[in-house]
């Protein structure tokens, strides 16, 4: 069991390759994507995980429980927005590029080529 | 208020570019967006001369929120600025004014967009060269990545700036995702984000496969954005259709602060922890195949942004392999290489911008001929052209000569002919395209076939016949200038020398962030003297390559081709493998990251 | 490349890579058991020096909040990059958002989601706003609230119709705020540089454990937080919106 969520990082890094490598639609391209950042997030959940930890909050709860690690939840944090930022921006890439070539597939014709 | 310089650089445009976000009604007013942001970056570029003249004396350590180590743990962050970090956050910030100089006249921004990813782009060069923590640094990261892509896609009219837009925000954020992947093992392995923690803590410690690994995961993320093979393709797609402005920054800062990154964690976490021989013979393997095949691709292009994009990917290719030498006097060279390298590429990328205005094309074959009236433009871009190639006096020229005095020293006599081929392709190709473009010499090309690439001439400019504004050529000359003083004035040499020196220091580096301890003034003697021989050879051979494609002499005729027929095949392998398919460059990607995985387990 | 060749090539590569990322993992603590410094010392220290009791919170805006800084600009510079890219090209026209279909001219929402929408919008604004500044004290923040309260003018859109959220969300209103949030953050953070502490410091009053007002600077920061990440969500969904429904592509004939 201890294997576990590290196997899952590497299983969701390498389907995104996967997918980003033989998309052949820009949206799904982003999709696939996301799937390989979350092999990061993942990777710094588990990293953090301190066995019957409970959430770094100690509100109401008397402060000798185990709680997992708070810095690597605010690094997740973090990446999330930066993920989501990035799928924003490449939708808006993908959508105008559709427009433009009546296209979404990046493998037609691309303009630069050698 | 003395002591608070550090944070300004990166604070200070990121609250501008707010600022300015919220000036929207001043839109129909670009001069005041011009001169704020201009303004903005000048008193970047002051800081960072404060900065500087500080770090030569001793190392800064600032500490965010005043979270200064705790029982000797970092727990906030830091930015640890040493003469290294100061010198490239001053080039991006000197790049930075001579390109809002040259955008004055350039064209009419939509909105304030372009100012405001301007100068966040600004404060993300910023903080990724002063941090001193790895976390912040992929913050940084992203932050230059963000804007990078939306400075890229600029004209949205063109397919090709959206499809270069597209492959460079995939590489780079696979290149981010390697960064955190290596962050959550030296997480899990030392507990802290801070690098000279990190390094402290695993000194001493055995070896582990996680130790390896995590340092080829970060670097394949950094050499991501330092552009070299196989992680390179998405470099030339992306900076050939930018705007001229952000061409002259990506190309001339920001794949050198990847590749600077590399050295930075390397000399600060590993370089007591891992063994030396594997990272240096795969880094400068790479090293000189990126700079063989980026200064080949240069020469094949007749598309003049993605010819000077090619030889950027030539240049981080000899750069690599200066930090790979893993030596005080190399590091110096190198610095010296990427100031004096930084300022003529941005030289060379204004140059086409001035085309551009004039042309509204940046094809050399379209333009063969066409631009004879522009004097001071193609004298200046021939200038560069040389200075490229390691014409003495030059940055160029005397980080590479140095660069070679270390590589012979250290028994890597061998790199010496490719560096000196790397500039003499790359130098030889800016030449042969200013002679034919502004002299009207030679014939049209016989290796450079491939189609041009629309991109930036649409909409960028109106089309203008009269003579090219001062303000475009001013920030050329000035950046002329400066290549040339940071090769001629001894200081520079001694700047480049003392940096090094502190950059090596791993110990010192620690101290002074861990324990608070000043860092002691090393002796920043300079004994290395480039000699100017091997760089007026590089000069001579580029003219001598130029030459060869421009004269009416053996290459035209029967010889050529027999000459054509002979490169056929190789060319026609290396335009094939620079597809322009983002699935193809992916594989290349993981087939990279597999490849330097693999070492780092066999070897650790 | 060819796709055999491709997908040849990935093949072996992304085994030798999962072979490699495998080892590394196996060198690692194993999983459950660290033992991090940071994490024993942000959790010792966080309350009897800040009065924190939500440690996520304490890491985002206070040990590390020089970080989230620079995350936040991240958006906003998503925000400015996605607005440029997505802005109206000179050969193409606005037009008001019309169905497409020939037989239904003007189409009602029907009154089960109409309803539903008047009850969501309110209710999930609220709770955006509580987790906004509840952030330093319980699961959420800035971030995580700004999107609740972006996603609360959703309902309006999809409840009713494009014209009902141009009426809420002025394009302006919300820019100006974006900018604000931003701003305010960098000032925020800029205020102890005036008393000769560094940048980010947190010199506000600490108030009581668990109150709403305490932890000095938090709440401060998670409202400039929240409502730039409102605001920018808010723009960069109207933006795509725009492009699928307002912008047509002038036929040249």
């Amino acid at each position: 069991m201890n294997a576990l969520p590290f196997l899952v990082v590497v299983w969701l890094l390498v389907v995104g390759l996967y997918g980003i490598a033989t998309c052949r639609n820009s949206i799904y391209l982003v999709s696939a994507l996301v799937v390989a950042q979350s092999s990061g997030y993942l990777l710094l959940l588990s990293v953090g995980y301190v066995n019957k930890g409970t959430a770094p909050i100690t509100g109401d709860i008397p402060g000798t429980r185990i709680m997992v690690d708070p810095v690597v939840q605010a690094l997740t944090l973090t990446d999330i927005v930066v993920g989501a930022t990035v799928s924003a921006l490449l939708l808006a890439l993908a959508l105008q590029r559709h427009k433009r070539s009546g296209t979404l597939d990046p493998k037609s014709e691309p303009p630069m080529r050698g | 208020m003395t002591m608070n310089i550090p944070p300004l650089p990166v604070v200070l445009p990121l609250f501008m570019a707010a600022l300015l976000a919220a000036l929207e009604q001043l839109r129909s007013r670009h001069r005041v967006l011009d001169v704020l942001s201009l303004l903005t970056a000048l008193a970047v570029v002051i800081f960072d001369l404060l900065l500087l003249q500080r770090s030569l004396a001793a190392t800064q350590v600032y500490w965010f929120g005043d979270w200064s180590p705790m029982h000797g743990f970092p727990v906030g962050i830091a930015f640890v600025i040493d003469p290294a970090a100061a010198l490239l956050a001053l080039l991006a910030s000197l790049l930075t004014v001579a390109a809002l100089l040259f955008s004055w006249h350039h064209f009419l921004a939509v909105r304030t967009y372009y100012h405001t990813l301007m100068l966040l782009f600004l404060a993300s060069l910023q903080g990724f060269a002063l941090t001193g923590d790895l976390f912040n640094m992929f913050v940084f990261f992203e932050l230059m990545g963000v804007a990078a892509y939306a400075l890229t896609g600029y004209k949205i009219e063109e397919s090709g700036p959206l499809e270069g837009g597209l492959n460079f925000a995939v590489m780079n954020s696979l290149g981010g995702l390697m960064v955190l992947l290596g962050i959550g093992l030296l997480y899990a392995m030392t507990g802290g984000l801070n690098l000279a923690w990190i390094g402290a803590a695993l000194q001493g410690k055995p070896v582990t496969a996680a130790g390896g690994v995590a340092f080829m995961l970060l670097s394949v993320g950094f050499l991501v954005k330092g552009a070299v093979f196989p992680f390179h393709f998405w470099l030339p797609d992306a900076h050939s259709v930018a705007p001229t402005p952000a061409s002259v920054l990506f190309s001339g800062i920001m794949v050198q602060l990847g590749l600077y990154a590399v050295a930075r964690i390397y000399w600060v976490v590993f370089s007591d922890v891992l063994a030396q021989a594997p990272v240096q013979s795969a880094f400068l393997g790479i090293g000189i195949v990126t700079l063989l095949a980026g200064g080949a691709m240069a020469c094949l292009q007749r598309h003049l942004k993605r010819l000077l994009a090619y030889s950027t990917v030539s240049h981080s290719g000899l750069i690599l392999a200066g930090f790979a030498l893993h030596e005080r006097q190399a590091l110096e060279g190198t610095l010296l290489y990427i100031v004096g390298h930084g300022c003529i590429k941005g030289a060379l990328f204004i140059a086409t911008g001035i085309l551009v205005y004039h042309f509204r094309s940046v094809d050399e074959k379209q333009l063969h001929d066409r631009c004879c009236r522009l004097k001071i433009t193609g004298a200046l871009f021939l200038l560069a052209g040389l200075a490229l190639a390691g014409l003495p006096p030059f940055g160029t020229w005397a980080g590479k000569g140095i660069i070679e005095e270390s590589a012979r020293g250290l028994g890597y006599g061998w790199l010496v002919p490719f560096f000196t081929l790397g500039s003499v392709l790359t130098g030889g190709a800016v030449l042969r395209a200013g002679g034919g473009i502004f002299f009207g010499l030679g014939h049209l090309d016989p290796f450079s076939s491939s189609a041009p690439a629309s991109g930036e001439e649409g909409a960028e400019a109106e089309r203008s016949s009269g003579p090219t504004p001062v303000l475009m050529l001013l920030p050329m000359a000035l950046l002329l200038l400066s290549s040339f003083g940071a090769g001629l004035l001894p200081q520079s040499q001694q700047v480049a020398a003392l940096a090094a020196a502190r950059f090596v220091d791993r110990d010192g580096y620690r101290d002074v962030v861990l324990a608070g301890e000043r860092q002691p003034a090393s002796p920043a003697v300079s004994e290395a003297r480039p000699g100017l021989g091997g760089g007026l050879i590089a000069a001579a051979g580029a003219v001598a390559l130029a030459t060869l494609y421009l004269a009416p002499g053996p290459l035209h005729g029967r010889a050529t081709k027999r000459i054509k027929s002979l490169v056929k095949e190789p060319v026609t392998l290396l335009r094939r493998v620079h597809s322009g398919y983002i699935g193809d460059y992916v594989v290349w990607f993981t087939v990279g990251t597999a490849a330097l995985t693999l070492l780092a387990v066999l070897s650790w | 490349m060819n796709d055999r060749l491709r997908n040849t090539l990935f093949g072996f590569a992304a085994a030798l890579l999962a072979g490699g990322l495998v080892a590394a993992f196996t060198s690692l603590p194993t999983f459950g058991r660290q033992s991090g410094a940071y994490r024993a010392l942000v959790l010792e220290s966080m309350e009897p020096m800040r009065h924190a009791q939500q440690a996520v919170a304490a890491v985002t805006f206070d040990y590390r909040g020089f970080d989230t800084l620079a995350e936040e600009f991240i958006l906003f510079a998503a925000v400015a990059g996605g607005l440029l890219l997505l802005r109206r090209q000179e050969d193409e026209e606005t037009r008001e958002p019309t169905d497409q279909a020939p037989d239904r001219a003007g189409i009602e929402a029907a009154p089960a989601v109409l309803g539903l929408g008047v009850v969501m919008f309110p209710f999930t604004l609220l709770l955006g706003i509580y987790v906004v500044l509840h952030g330093h004290l319980t699961p959420g923040g800035g971030f995580q609230g700004g999107v609740l309260v972006a996603t609360a003018f959703y309902y309006v859109y999809l409840s009713g119709e494009y014209g009902d959220l141009l009426k809420i969300k002025r394009d302006h209103l919300a820019s100006h705020l974006e900018a604000a949030g931003a701003m305010s953050y960098a000032i925020i953070g800029a205020i102890p540089l005036l008393s000769g502490y560094h940048y980010m410091r947190n010199l506000f009053p600490l108030g009581v454990s668990g109150e709403l007002l305490s932890t000095g600077s938090l709440p401060l920061l998670n409202t400039a937080v929240g409502i730039e990440v409102a605001s920018a969500f808010v723009l960069l969904i109207a933006a795509f919106l725009r492009q699928v429904l307002v912008i047509r592509r002038e036929k040249k004939s």
